[in-house]
């Protein structure tokens, strides 16, 4: 791509990432457009690390859950603890993510966790979580076709459409719609009878206790016609199938683009990322590397055109301010009270996001967040902790160092953290406070206090 | 859920930038007559009782000899119940709200549903805040009465206010409209986070005018709140509540002329699975004092003419108690509207206890017959448009 410049590098590693600092930026900027897209996949896909709490957890047997309601009340509350630890430190390893590429590979795995929504409100079993989360992380950067094989075989998946109660002469249907409705194809591209000898095919696919069992007894074995095929199909089969359908890396791929380039793609381009997404058998890497590398990428109707995401926000600007994330609970708690906590979509259609994100409620959220992020306020170090003590306001130097006249300095901080243009009168009244405040240091961090309370810093 | 007006540490620490400018975006200055919701327009108030009320415990059929057998424990006593018949009466906790029956305040639906009723806490809500079943809708009944309204005339974004700060799905539409508070003076030191002076025009970029409108309706609505809340005298004294502390900064918007037309309120605590006897009648009684004072003070204030008020629950509960002496999630339940305007009396009958839907309680009307009827009876709206559907109406109002 010709023209690669500092712009085009920041609006990747917003998009890709959850936005990058000033040498990020500048090291993308001097890599080229091919460099730097090659830069997100450097780094192995981060590990997820297994909780300390697991062992303990997986003692405790789901059917404990419905014994006497007091020890069912108690198992409950340690569940939901668990789970509670396990989100803080998700959003706790994003927010500390070391590289370009970590970030990618974070963006990445919340992309598999909005499209195949789980809730945790229904799968309380901390356990089945950690198992989902997992698969993700495993697969992330990987294959698409391994990711369909591993829902259907994940617990937490199969208890949260309800298959483990699929059972041969008594189908549930629920996984066999969405698997195909949201997880892979569109709805308009199977009928109702795919649906119903799908559920077929998946019927005793179930958990015990804590993994994948197929009860044998369960299962329908009998013929199936699946999306124009006949076989005595199972659930790989019916996965399989999917994915031999065209409809599916055409949905797959037109959803991968809006995640990341919020335009609406045009009918030319998502044909022939299509094209490419089968001819690379359903390997994400080369997909990926096509939409950063595409022109329609840095297109007007791409950039500054998203508005970010509770998870975007949250995480983006404490990893920005180079705050160290300590208490992971009251991060997921800002997600929450936006609109965005993690396990808790609003239905398996995940969250819709756009202006969906914002009223008059969710930006009065938004806009104390902002608040408490500048002023490092003691109720806020619960939230991050700043490298200094009380009172850490914003470190201006780190995040703009050098000596700048206040158009540098505003006109630096409007490029690191905007991917809009500043209105004028907006430009002017920033430049005239910072050259009033005769602390330098101090002169920089309500500069950018200031623009994380702007409207535009919600874009990205 | 938490409310994000409550947290401390947020207020008070000097804003070091210019806040919002008092230009007055057009939409906002048209003219009065014009805007949806009046000072002497017709208002709803809805109260969302969550967690699924035990109906059955609160409309009482206390002359079917089924409810005791079913519910050996948490049956209430024949004589305990206060008569509002033959067949029915009200759990003894809602004495207040028997008062307003008495003065001819209550109209008390039974038998409400909807067909294939969904069980789980959230999904079941969903439907009743979009008023469609069949499918995953985002969009609110009351967003899109106030897209309805707003496309002709226009709305301040106060047209809608849900009192417990948290914005109701209900409300999720296109018009903007719909302010979510607890309380007007800290909401209006909140807004004040909400900085800089908004530019003049378009961006030219649709998301951040989005944006930037959004946060103008916030700081200019709080303006505007907090005038309102200021300019009425109640003489009546609130219970402790948190409903009824919700309900009072209604009356009092009311009653200082804000232009709302819907209030929404919560009161959260109903899923009763289990030591029932302790928790519901807290509850009811928490619910029938509040709403009790609130009419009496809708009175005082001259204003109760134009104001109705609906108490909903996401389904009732199962018929036969379970081993921990509560229930679990049912279907049916009723529904209460209460105000001058409305017919005194029963609609429908109590459903039967014989003849059960899988051990639950058959739905007779289905909820967006009530909708429909407050929406077109009452608010003057389109509602087969809103509620994307025609619905039987039903014989609420006088």
């Amino acid at each position: 791509m010709k023209d690669w410049d500092w712009d085009k590098a920041r609006h990747l590693l917003a998009r890709a990432g959850f936005g990058g600092n000033s040498a990020e930026i500048a090291a993308f900027a001097k890599l080229g457009a091919e460099g730097a897209v090659s830069a997100l996949f450097a780094d192995p896909v981060p590990a997820l690390s297994k909780p300390d709490w697991l062992a303990e957890a997986m003692q405790m047997r789901p059917r404990d859950m419905r014994g006497d309601p007091e020890k069912r009340k108690e198992l409950q509350h340690r569940s939901r603890e668990y789970v509670s630890r396990l989100k803080a430190a998700w959003l706790t390893d994003m927010v500390e993510s070391r590289s370009p590429s970590q970030m990618f590979s974070y963006r990445m795995i919340w992309f598999w966790h909005g499209h195949f929504a789980t809730s945790s409100r229904k799968v309380k079993a901390a356990p089945f979580i950690y198992q989902q989360l997992a698969l993700f992380y495993r697969n992330g950067r990987g294959n698409y076709a391994d990711l369909l094989h591993g829902i259907v075989r994940d617990p937490a998946m199969l208890r949260y459409l309800d298959n483990v109660q699929n059972r041969r002469g008594a189908p549930n249907e629920n996984l066999a719609r969405e698997l195909m409705e949201l997880f892979s194809l569109g709805s308009g591209a199977y009928s109702e009878e795919d649906i119903r000898q799908g559920a077929r095919a998946l019927t005793g696919w179930g958990v015990k206790p804590w993994s994948f069992r197929l009860a044998p007894f369960m299962h329908d074995p009998g013929r199936k016609t699946i999306l124009g095929q006949s076989g005595h199909f199972d659930g790989d089969d019916f996965v399989d199938l999917i994915l031999k359908q065209p409809a599916c890396a055409t949905f797959m791929v037109t959803k991968l683009w809006r995640y990341f380039a919020e335009s609406e793609p045009s009918a030319k381009l998502v044909g022939s990322l299509a094209e490419s997404f089968r001819a690379h058998r359903y390997q994400l890497e080369p997909l990926l590397r096509e939409i950063f590398l595409h022109p329609a990428f840095y297109g007007a109707a791409a950039v500054g055109q998203q508005i970010k995401s509770p998870v975007q926000l949250v995480v983006g600007t404490a990893r920005l301010l180079g705050m160290e994330a300590k208490d992971g609970v009251a991060l997921v708690r800002a997600t929450r009270l936006m609109g965005q906590e993690p396990y808790l979509p609003p239905n398996v259609k995940g969250w819709p996001g756009g202006r969906q994100w914002i009223n008059t409620s969710t930006l009065l959220v938004r806009a104390s967040f902002a608040e408490m992020i500048a002023r490092g306020q003691r109720s806020m170090r619960s939230m991050v902790r700043g490298a200094r003590s009380d009172g850490d306001e914003i470190d201006g130097d780190a995040i703009l160092p050098g000596e700048l006249s206040a158009e540098e300095a505003v006109h630096g901080a409007a490029r690191l953290l905007l991917a809009v243009p500043l209105a004028q009168p907006t430009r002017r009244m920033l430049c005239q406070q910072y050259a009033a405040n005769r602390n330098a240091a101090k002169a920089k961090s309500e500069l950018i206090g200031a623009l994380l309370r702007l409207p535009e810093f919600q874009l990205c | 859920m938490e409310t994000i007006l409550t947290r401390r540490g947020f207020l008070g620490r000097g804003i070091g930038l210019a806040s919002l400018a008092a230009t007055i975006p057009s939409f906002l200055a048209q003219a009065a007559e014009k805007s949806v919701g009046s000072a002497e327009g017709p208002v709803l108030v809805v109260i969302q009782l969550s967690g699924g009320n035990d109906g059955l415990n609160t409309v009482i059929p206390y002359a079917d000899d089924a409810y005791y057998r079913a519910r050996p424990t948490l049956a209430v006593a024949a004589k305990e119940v206060l008569r509002v018949d033959d067949h029915i009466g009200l759990h003894p906790a809602l004495k207040p709200l028997m008062q307003q029956y008495e003065q001819g305040r209550l109209s008390i639906v039974q038998g409400v549903g909807y067909p294939n009723p969904d069980r789980s806490h959230f999904r079941s809500m969903e439907i009743w805040h979009s008023a469609v079943a069949a499918e995953f809708e985002t969009s609110g009944w009351i967003g899109r009465l106030f897209d309805a309204q707003c496309a002709a005339r226009s709305c301040e974004p106060t047209a809608g206010v849900c009192v417990d700060g948290q914005l109701s799905p209900a409300f999720t539409g296109n018009s903007g409209v719909g302010i979510a508070l607890r309380d007007p003076e800290q909401f209006y030191r909140m807004t004040r986070l909400i900085s800089e002076k908004p530019a003049q025009g378009t961006s030219g970029n649709g998301n951040l005018d989005f944006l930037r409108r959004t946060g103008m309706h916030a700081a200019v609505s709080a303006g505007e709140l907090r005038q309102r809340a200021r300019a009425a005298k109640s003489q009546i004294s609130y219970p402790d509540s948190a409903l009824a502390q919700q309900l009072r900064l209604t009356a009092k918007l009311i009653a200082g002329d804000l232009k709302c037309q819907v209030y929404y309120a919560t009161l959260g605590g109903f899923d009763t699975h289990a030591g029932q006897e302790r928790t519901h009648p807290q509850l009811l009684a928490e619910y029938a004092e509040a709403v009790g004072t609130f009419q009496r003070d809708l009175e005082q204030l001259g204003v109760a003419d134009r104001v109705m008020t609906m108490t909903f629950s996401e389904f009732g509960r199962r018929v036969r108690e379970n081993g921990s002496r509560g229930t679990d999630h049912g279907k049916a339940a009723p529904m209460f509207v209460m105000g001058r305007a409305v017919r005194p009396g029963l609609i429908s009958k109590h459903p039967s206890l014989q003849q059960l839907d899988q051990g639950d309680l058959r739905f007779e009307i289905d909820f967006r017959s009530v909708y429909a009827t407050m929406l077109a009876g009452w608010l003057g709206a389109d509602a087969t448009t809103v509620l994307r559907a025609d619905y039987p109406r039903l014989g609420l109002l006088a």
